[in-house]
């Protein structure tokens, strides 16, 4: 419903789906159609005028174009009148010589139409089965992915503070942590103060890599997951003992993360997809015959 | 103390390779948890000066495309379409939080005339735009503006083509653009926008504009903010009347705000005047009213710095930084206190002992007032602050006249907040009380905080921002009158951007008024990188440049990771008022100017501005309150 209310609001959905509609009535009443009466009567009542007003305006609101018609003075009723009757007759007339046939922004314009009533009829379909959806997304798993992602904490020694020899001061931090079986949140309380963050919970390794370099990134990479200390590693800040818990590959969330991302995807793929069949079908009833052209790898004939 | 660098003790890294090691940094905590809760804090890095597709003079300009949907999204990393390009664009390190502040005066006019919206095809002047737009005519000039003379005609096209309720419509989609882009925790979106007001010097033309801009920044969500629409210079040009009206629609709505002003280098000493609109000398109220819906000034932006100009800081060596001495419209404009930061925290303290009230007691922030939609501040990726000026070409050989020539601009700035979380309440309550800093663009972390009890080795302490929030008052705050004997202290910290220059030094700029009313200000240098020595002057030499004019590439072989200390203001007077706040400033680095140059094969000395530039921040001060 939310999404017909949507529409209903929408200048260019009136425009079209008006057009569509008035396209549809002509087809199916023909010349009996009361309005059009015999080719050379032109009716005219407060509805088309309203509705032409609307039109002439480009601005689609019924109720402030009523008002505005039930305001009108004769004289502004009459030139309304007549402004109407003459595009009428213009139309009608032009319509009877084939004019518009080969015009492009008319053509334009019927495709427009007819597009979209092909996507309102794929919008009145019910609403995909989980079973359906639950199938997209294994079909489509590629799309859904996510990124690879670390999580460590880290022991420094600083390029910036004095020490001695640095990598062998981190090897014996490594040394104590281990023996001390110092945890994840034990981290902050050994070594020199960390100048970014202390703790990478499911950081990319972009992420980290623009914090301490490629290269410390790629050494880490490297490492396997464990609760053991490991290192250290040299960055251009000094040398990190690191506890690297875990290391994700790009992986696939569960279909219940991303169900409302799927269910999108889902809908836009189906209306693209029965447009092409609807298109399809239309096709079936036509013949195309190649005049004068050059032979393709497809027959000529590709209707039934 | 003064000038002293604490050198992180190696000695404490290992405690002697014992079992004290564990008690590293934790003992104090303990001692002082029971006596006062310590905020968690983090900061992050924002922008609340944007303009879209919304704003008059960025559709004018060639932003016929970016929405306020597409900047929020481009702020949170998502690829947009570049506009006037065909191609996708995405920023290279998102923002936590953004503000899109369109001009409130006609807002999503040219968006509204393009889709012919029944808004304006309803009226009669509303159909001459949609005309006078599709001939391609300047909308800016046809919607009449502001500064129009009040005829009954004019009155007549505002009231049909700025009427309540298109000025309703049109600000109820910059509130869903924000709602629907808030993700709380990871992304805030602040429901904003930008008071145009000017004044004239003299004559009311284009080229007497001097700039009274301020952006209003709300905590509405997306139903709160359509409660009301923004208030423009179109209803006043008067800041009081901005409080006024804030005031009021706060009453009404229980929506909170408050005005950031910006660009007061470009105001003509309009903006930190020691009068009111009307001339007259500010009274008690109006500093009162200032101060409560002002708390915050916006420092840096593309438009150039506004902490200081250096005429007005003869002892200042690194004032002359992205200084623009021109009005809005290129008009000259001569050096005036009323138009920097600095001499308005000055004027702020005097006032406060004439008075009794600060009216110019304000934080500091930097924002890009980029016109794009695309907050990109790193020099690198600098397109300018207009779409007509993206194309390289632009900035070289202009085919257009250009108001705002490409590298003149700054590639600046951002906001930094020290908030609980990130959530709109948290981050409006962070910038409300003033606990946030300022940068022109590099995201360097700087922690600040004053007291009177703090010992050198907190400077080295793991626990520095516990330490500063239990000893001390963050950056924003008060210190009120000394204990005896007893001066103050300032607990900062410092770390580089990382991926940005390393740091050359910590200073702090610290102002007072003595006990004659004399005004003063004086620049310490009290943290800095390397062996350097202070000159006989009390000022640390240059850090050295290690950018390859050639290349546009520098190495972090000079400056620091970390500079942090515990400094005293060494020539105290506990009688004094005073303030103080810190500028960080970075090794020098390449300005886009210079990237320009190195990619289009000209001498920098043709952009006529300078090859490198030092990054920086400023902090929001600290006042010392002998009385209060």
């Amino acid at each position: 419903m939310a999404y017909i209310r949507r529409i209903l609001r929408d200048p260019l959905v009136h425009f079209l789906a008006a057009g569509g509609l008035l396209f549809a009535l002509y087809a199916w009443l023909g010349p009996q159609d009361y309005r059009s009466g015999d080719q050379r009567t032109i009716i005219v009542d407060k509805p088309t005028l309203v509705t032409y007003m609307q039109y002439q305006q480009q601005a689609f609101q019924p109720d402030y174009f009523d008002k505005a018609f039930d305001a009108m003075s004769p004289t502004d009723r009459q030139k309304l009148i007549d402004s109407y009757v003459r595009e009428e007759a213009m139309t009608r007339e032009a319509r009877a010589m084939g004019l518009g046939s080969a015009d492009y922004v008319i053509r334009r314009r019927l495709v427009q139409k007819m597009n979209f009533l092909m996507d309102g009829a794929s919008q009145d379909r019910p609403p995909p089965t989980e079973a359906e959806l639950k199938a997209y997304f294994k079909k489509n798993a590629d799309n859904y992915r996510r990124a690879e992602s670390l999580t460590f904490t880290h022991v420094f020694v600083d390029n910036e503070v004095k020490h001695g020899d640095r990598e062998k001061l981190a090897e014996r931090l490594k040394a104590e942590l281990n023996a001390r079986h110092a945890q994840f949140n034990d981290a902050p309380q050994y070594g020199d103060r960390v100048p970014f963050l202390q703790n990478y919970v499911g950081r990319t390794p972009e992420f980290v890599a623009n914090q301490f370099g490629q290269g410390f990134a790629d050494a880490l990479e490297k490492l396997e997951p464990s609760d053991r200390w490991q290192g250290p590693i040299k960055s251009e800040y000094g040398w990190h003992v690191v506890l690297f818990i875990k290391h994700e590959p790009a992986s696939l969330p569960s279909f219940d993360e991303v169900r409302q991302q799927v269910e999108n995807d889902y809908n836009n793929d189906r209306m693209a997809a029965f447009r092409k069949q609807a298109t399809d079908d239309l096709l079936k009833h036509y013949k195309v015959r190649l005049v004068g052209l050059p032979a393709t790898d497809k027959p000529a004939d590709v209707g039934g | 103390m003064e000038g002293v660098v604490h050198k992180r003790l190696g000695a404490k890294l290992l405690a002697g390779a014992g079992a004290a090691a564990l008690a590293l940094g934790s003992a104090g905590q303990q001692a002082g948890a029971a006596e006062k809760e310590v905020p968690h804090t983090e900061v992050y890095w924002g922008d609340v000066h944007l303009h879209t597709n919304y704003s008059l003079d960025a559709y004018a300009t060639g932003n016929t495309s970016v929405t306020p949907d597409m900047a929020y999204r481009f702020a949170r990393g998502i690829p947009i379409k570049e506009p006037g390009l065909d191609r996708k664009i995405q920023i290279r390190r998102p923002l936590d939080f953004l503000a899109v502040t369109d001009h409130a005066v006609f807002m999503g006019l040219q968006v509204f005339l393009s889709r012919k919206d029944a808004l304006f095809t309803s009226t009669p002047w509303g159909q001459k735009m949609i005309e006078a737009f599709e001939k391609g005519e300047n909308i800016m000039a046809a919607s009449g503006g502001a500064s129009a003379p009040d005829t009954p005609e004019q009155r007549e096209k505002r009231s049909q083509i700025f009427s309540d309720k298109i000025r309703q419509t049109v600000w109820d989609e910059e509130v869903d653009a924000a709602q629907k882009n808030y993700v709380p925790g990871k992304f805030t979106t602040l429901v904003g926008w930008e008071w145009t007001a000017v004044a004239y010097n003299g004559e009311k033309t284009v080229r007497n504009m001097l700039n009274l801009h301020r952006n209003v920044i709300t905590n509405a969500d997306g139903k709160s903010g359509k409660s009301f629409f923004p208030y423009s210079n179109m209803d006043s040009n008067r800041p009081e009347d901005l409080w006024a009206w804030m005031a009021k629609t706060k009453k009404r709505t229980g929506i909170d705000m408050f005005a950031i002003p910006h660009n007061s280098n470009l105001s003509g000493g309009r903006m930190f005047a020691l009068t009111d609109s009307d001339g007259k000398a500010i009274t008690p109220e109006y500093a009162r009213m200032r101060a409560a819906w002002e708390p915050l000034v916006e420092i840096t932006q593309t438009k150039g710095t506004s902490e200081v100009r250096p005429e007005l800081a003869p002892d200042d060596e690194f004032a002359e930084f992205e200084i623009r001495r021109k009005l809005l419209a290129g008009t000259p404009t001569p050096p005036d206190a009323g138009d920097y930061v600095r001499s308005a925290l000055v004027r702020g303290i005097k006032l406060k002992t004439q008075i009794g009230v600060n009216p110019f007691k304000f934080g500091v922030i930097g924002s890009t007032d980029i016109h794009t939609g695309m907050s990109n501040v790193t020099e690198g990726d600098f397109t300018g602050k207009l779409v007509m000026d993206i194309p390289l070409s632009q900035h070289y050989q202009p085919k257009r006249p250009v108001i705002f020539p490409d590298w003149e601009m700054s590639a600046s700035g951002r906001a930094a907040v020290w908030a609980t979380s990130n959530t709109r309440q948290a981050i409006f309550d962070a910038m409300k009380r003033k606990e946030v800093y300022g940068t022109t663009g590099t995201r360097i972390r700087l922690r600040v905080f004053g007291g009177f009890n703090f010992v050198p080795s907190d400077a080295e302490a793991k626990d520095l921002a516990d330490i500063g929030y239990r000893k001390g008052i963050p950056m924003g705050g008060d210190l009120t009158a000394a204990p005896a004997g007893k001066a103050p202290e300032f607990l900062i910290h410092a770390v580089k951007d990382p991926l940005s220059g390393n740091l050359d030094r910590v200073q702090v700029i610290k102002g007072w008024v003595d006990g004659k009313g004399g005004t003063h200000t004086k620049i310490y240098d009290v943290a800095w990188s390397g062996n350097r020595k202070k000159g006989p002057d009390g000022k640390v030499p240059a850090v050295g440049n290690t950018v390859d004019l050639g290349t546009g590439l520098y190495t972090n072989t000079i400056g620091a990771v970390q500079l942090s200390t515990v400094w005293k203001d060494p020539a105290f007077d506990p009688k004094d008022t005073a303030f103080y706040y810190v500028r960080v400033l970075e090794i020098p680095t390449p300005r886009h100017s210079l990237l320009d140059a190195i990619a289009l094969g000209i001498p920098v000395s043709a952009t006529k501005e300078p090859a490198t530039i030092q990054e920086r921040a400023y902090s929001s001060p600290i006042w010392y309150n002998p009385t209060t």
